[in-house]
């Protein structure tokens, strides 16, 4: 009798530690540096006190699957305020989270979302991508419909975003991010600015100009050649947004973006 | 006719403007057309805004209006930029005004402008009913280069890279347009910055709402460094320093020039300090000190500033030569346990003499507490002020008797609170937040937050307590109706009267307590729920030296610098002994109202709860639809009949109850970004209770029912200044529309 209880309890033991294996093979989490919330390196916060200190910084992002509903989850270095009102717990922030399932070059996209001025190299084009943004999720499909329609297909907007703390949350359909393990995926995140009046050809993204404005970041070029981006994931940061001008403010060589891996 | 051609000449410029620009110069412009209709049962129909507190502006619930808005940017060198923006004037400019054509309607007789008429309407000649064109600002950026020097922007017209405390963001309403010139610039590879600006003074934000005889100098300097000497440490510094200047009336000899006086300066000081050890926990601790003095006599005698603040006395601040500070400290602690709880918590001390001309009037909420509601931000169970008197005030005339003002629904939702006693609601409508004045709280707020899967839970506990609890204002020198401090719309009421920081007698506490609750399901559908608590008392006139009367005797509590006798029976007279027939032939006799014999008879003792709920749902892919009751329940004891809510406003005191079912649609319709409606249903009763003690006297003529909007018999009571106070059971309906949608281009 005893000797059945024991092998019971190895069992369930047993049991229990695939049923941990296989929780945390849904699981895929990576943390950022602080204080790189400078792009490139010398990218500068706009002057608005709405934009707080490190309101852009990313510190961390996980991306759990719960079911037939994976969440995600982007931490940021400064609590979230709503200073705008926008009703979901946080304003300034726009977050975007390509992931490749696949690893192939030819697969995917890689060139960025409008309004990022970003490209990704080519083995590590994206598949997906999920935005959470304060704005509403209609407003931000209306915005994806007809400025990045030939990727709407690929582009995920959950149904709700919102901000608790220092965390900005947001779920889709599982079964909408494709078939593959999740712990072999790459990812790269995009801290952007919610941009609520964009510029005809941005995707809700605050532009970088050279100079910080009220509502612009600072340290860039006044025109498109330079990343609309303040961090990613990764630690070669500064080489992956690195950029080249030309006179006329067009792009010599745009910021290249490649994914991160556990 | 007229305003076609200036539309037609206008776009001719611009074209001009790219045609004769240099050929390296960027210039492109953009713009907005914003549409705006309202219905609502109050019939006022003289604004395209639901409320204004300026005499003779005018306010409405009703018409339709038009506003194009063009916004002209260059680049005109690689150091050079301009903006610049126009408007068309909306405030009056009702679609059935048709541009302003026809007779101006309502006027006095004979004019076609009459500018302290808000009945006056139509005429093409009153520019807040013409449409035309209003240049609202232009501005330059000079980015020079220098390593030093990042830009000057000349004609800086937002201000919102300052510190609400001192410098807020302006708002962009109508009429208030700003201008200022500010330098930027860094050091130490932008570890260091700092702001220098120049702001030419709004005429309205200086004492009395005026800038006296020499406005155009008046100006404030401000100055704002900010060191961020790493990621877990920052602080930035502001100065400013705001003057009214003066030509001294007596230079008579104008030779060599004439001598300036100053009839108010405002200087504020501070800083805001924010530690920020690790992404779970940050410290922010804000500290401002200001000194303004008030010389309005130009006599360089501050102290007879004061005087002559009646109780029903309105300004940007107190008189005299004050000086105060403000203080907050704020800590965040960030989901400590990653389990998706948080907590913020906040101290504050706003000092009853803290004044910044240029504090944040609405743009900015400066403190964590969502404070009062706006349902009742506004004396009165009728949610006005000096409702007690009747009259149509800036409604229609002629016409049957109506509400003057933003109604009985009141605005949506808690209040945001600013730093100012010169709050602004100018201009708003039913579906906008409110503002309140914050001078003079002191307290802290502990505000619990949980965010996990689908739930979104909140709480919230604030006590507060008031620097401006004293007795008689503070100087026993002083009366009910002379003191520097301006008591606006006067603490009487459910709600705390948005811009209300002063009372001559004050002992007062309130507690706040919120639960609120979203749920998220899956298909979009979301519900949400809350419940608020308020609870609230004050004192008031808590010495017995102050009453009015003992013992059937009028009380002296003091003598003023002149050594003339001192008593609050000036204000609050003995009733007269009346005799009332009634309509059905019986009679009564005693006094008017209740003799004040009692500490307890100006008591507040307020019990307020709020419960909501709402349900929302992204019905199609370009409308969001929701749906929400709130019922509001107050029981508030507020004075008795010898208080009278300071002869000037109705009493409240009594059993409230107040629903609000709110529809809200918004379309997204890309090239659309706002467009929606709200729509709202608000009823309600309000049974009085004001104690006894007098005998009731009755509305009894058609004058009477009309002035005092009150049907014949109705029992109540006429006051001190002839105001009347029903004591019967009232119940209130307000129904009211805004649709809107704003295109951009």
């Amino acid at each position: 009798m005893k000797a059945r209880f024991l092998w019971i309890a190895v069992i369930l033991a047993f049991c229990g530690f695939l049923f941990a294996i296989a929780a945390q093979a849904q699981e895929v989490s990576f943390t950022d540096p602080q204080g790189d919330d400078n792009g490139p390196g010398n990218y500068t916060y706009p002057t608005d006190t709405a934009y707080l200190p490190g309101s852009f910084d990313l510190t961390g992002f996980k991306m759990k699957i719960s079911g037939d509903q994976t969440n995600f989850e982007v931490s940021v270095n400064s609590k979230l305020e709503d200073p705008w009102r926008m009703g979901v717990g946080f304003a300034v922030q726009m977050v975007f989270i390509f992931i490749d399932t696949d690893h192939k070059e030819g697969s995917g996209f890689t060139k960025g979302l409008p309004g990022t001025n970003v490209m990704f190299a080519p083995a590590d084009a994206w598949d997906r991508c999920i935005i959470l943004s304060p704005q509403s999720a209609a407003r931000v499909k209306t915005e994806v419909d007809s400025k990045a329609a030939d990727m709407a297909s690929a582009i995920l907007i959950p149904k709700s975003t919102r901000g608790s703390g220092n965390k900005i949350f947001g779920s889709v359909p599982t079964k909408d991010l494709g078939e593959g393990d999740p712990t072999t995926w790459g990812y790269q995140v995009i801290m952007q600015s919610n941009e609520g009046f964009p510029a005809s050809t941005d995707l809700l993204t605050r532009k970088v100009n050279e100079y910080e404005g009220q509502h612009r970041f600072g340290g860039g070029n006044d025109g498109d050649c330079d990343p609309h981006v303040m961090d990613i994931l990764g630690d070669d940061q500064k080489e992956q947004l690195a950029y080249e001008c030309n006179p006329d403010g067009t792009s010599k060589k745009m910021a290249t973006l490649h994914m991160v891996r556990k | 006719m007229k305003h076609v051609n200036k539309l037609a000449l206008l776009v001719v410029a611009i074209v001009f403007l790219f045609m004769a620009g240099p050929a390296h110069a960027q210039i492109w412009f953009d713009g907005n057309i914003y549409m705006k209709m309202l219905w609502g049962t109050d019939r006022l129909g003289t604004a395209i805004y639901n409320y204004t507190a300026i005499p003779g502006e005018g306010l409405g619930d009703s018409g339709q209006g038009t506003q194009l808005e063009l916004f002209l940017n260059g680049k005109v060198g690689k150091k050079v930029q301009f903006k610049a923006s126009m408007q068309s004037r909306f405030y009056k400019n009702f679609w059935t005004n048709a541009g302003g054509y026809g007779a101006p309607q309502a006027c006095a007789n004979g004019a076609v402008f009459d500018p302290n008429n808000p009945n006056c309407l139509g005429s093409e000649l009153d520019p807040r009913s013409n449409q035309v064109m209003k240049l609202r600002n232009a501005s330059i950026i000079v980015t020079p280069g220098y390593k030093w020097l990042d830009k000057v922007w000349i004609g800086e017209n937002d201000l919102g890279g300052f510190d609400p405390f001192a410098i807020g963001k302006i708002r962009y309403i109508d009429r208030f347009n700003i201008s200022a010139v500010q330098a930027s610039g860094n050091a130490n590879h932008r570890k260091f910055s700092w702001d220098l600006i120049r702001i030419s003074n709004s005429t309205f934000l200086e004492p009395g709402f005026t800038g006296g005889q020499f406005q155009p100098s008046d100006g404030t300097w401000g100055f704002q460094p900010k060191l961020k000497v790493n990621p877990q440490f920052d602080i930035s510094g502001l100065l400013s320093y705001a003057k009214d200047v003066e030509v001294d009336p007596k230079d008579y000899f104008t030779d060599n020039g004439r001598d300036i006086k100053s009839r108010f300066t405002n200087f504020v000081g501070g800083f805001v300090a924010s530690v920020h050890p690790s992404p779970k926990f940050d410290v922010k601790g804000t500290l401002y000190y200001s000194d303004s003095k008030t010389d309005q006599n130009l006599n360089g005698n501050y102290d007879d500033e004061n005087f002559g603040f009646a109780i029903a006395s309105y300004d940007i601040g107190p008189h005299g030569k004050k000086n105060d500070e403000a203080f907050k400290l704020n800590a965040g602690i960030n989901d400590p346990w990653d389990n998706g709880l948080s907590f913020q918590v906040e101290y504050f001390n706003l000092g009853k003499d803290y004044m910044s001309m240029w504090a944040a009037r609405r743009e900015s909420d400066v403190l964590l507490t969502e404070g009062f509601d706006a349902a009742f931000n506004l004396p009165g169970p009728s949610n006005q002020a000096y409702g007690v008197f009747g009259g149509s005030g800036d409604a229609p005339e002629p016409g049957p008797p109506t509400r003057v003002n933003i109604g009985y629904g009141g605005w949506s939702g808690p209040t945001v609170q600013v730093p100012t006693l010169n709050a602004d609601m100018q201009f708003t409508d039913f579906d906008e937040p409110a503002a309140e004045s914050v001078i003079g709280w002191k307290g802290i707020t502990v505000k619990p937050i949980y965010g996990k899967g689908n739930w979104d839970v909140s709480g919230e506990t604030t006590w507060i307590s008031y620097n401006t609890n004293w007795q008689m204002w503070d100087d026993p020198t002083l009366t009910i109706t002379n003191s520097p401090y301006p008591a606006q719309d006067g603490d009487t009421g459910i709600g705390h009267n948005y811009r209300t920081a002063y009372s001559p007698f004050r002992d007062r506490k309130t507690f706040i307590g919120v639960a609120q609750a979203k749920y998220s399901f899956l298909s979009g559908l979301q519900v949400w729920g809350k419940y608020k608590h308020i609870g609230e008392t004050d004192n008031r006139m808590n010495e017995a030296r102050f009453l009015p009367y003992v013992n059937g005797q009028k009380n002296f509590y003091g003598t003023d610098a002149a050594g003339n006798p001192l008593s609050t029976a000036d204000f609050y007279g003995d009733p007269p002994v009346i005799t009332v027939t009634y309509l059905d032939g019986t009679t009564a006799t005693g006094t008017q109202w209740k003799p004040w014999d009692s500490l307890a008879d100006d008591d507040r003792d307020l019990k307020y709860n709020v419960m909501a709920f709402g349900v929302g749902k992204q019905l199609h892919p370009d409308f969001y639809g929701s749906v929400q009751y709130e019922y509001y329940n107050a029981n508030l004891f507020d004075g008795t009949t010898a208080f009278q809510a300071y002869n000037l406003h109705e009493m409240a005191g009594g059993i409230s109850h107040k629903n609000k079912l709110i529809g809200i649609g918004k379309f997204t319709i890309a090239g659309l970004p706002e467009a929606g409606f709200q729509i709202e249903h608000n009823w309600g009763s309000f049974d009085p209770d004001f104690g006894g003690g007098f005998v009731p006297q009755q509305i009894q003529t058609e004058d009477q029912a009309m002035n005092f909007h009150q049907p014949i018999g109705t029992l109540g009571f006429f006051n001190r200044f002839g105001g009347f106070n029903s004591i019967q059971k009232r119940t209130f309906s307000q129904s009211r529309l805004k649709v809107y949608l704003k295109v951009l281009f």
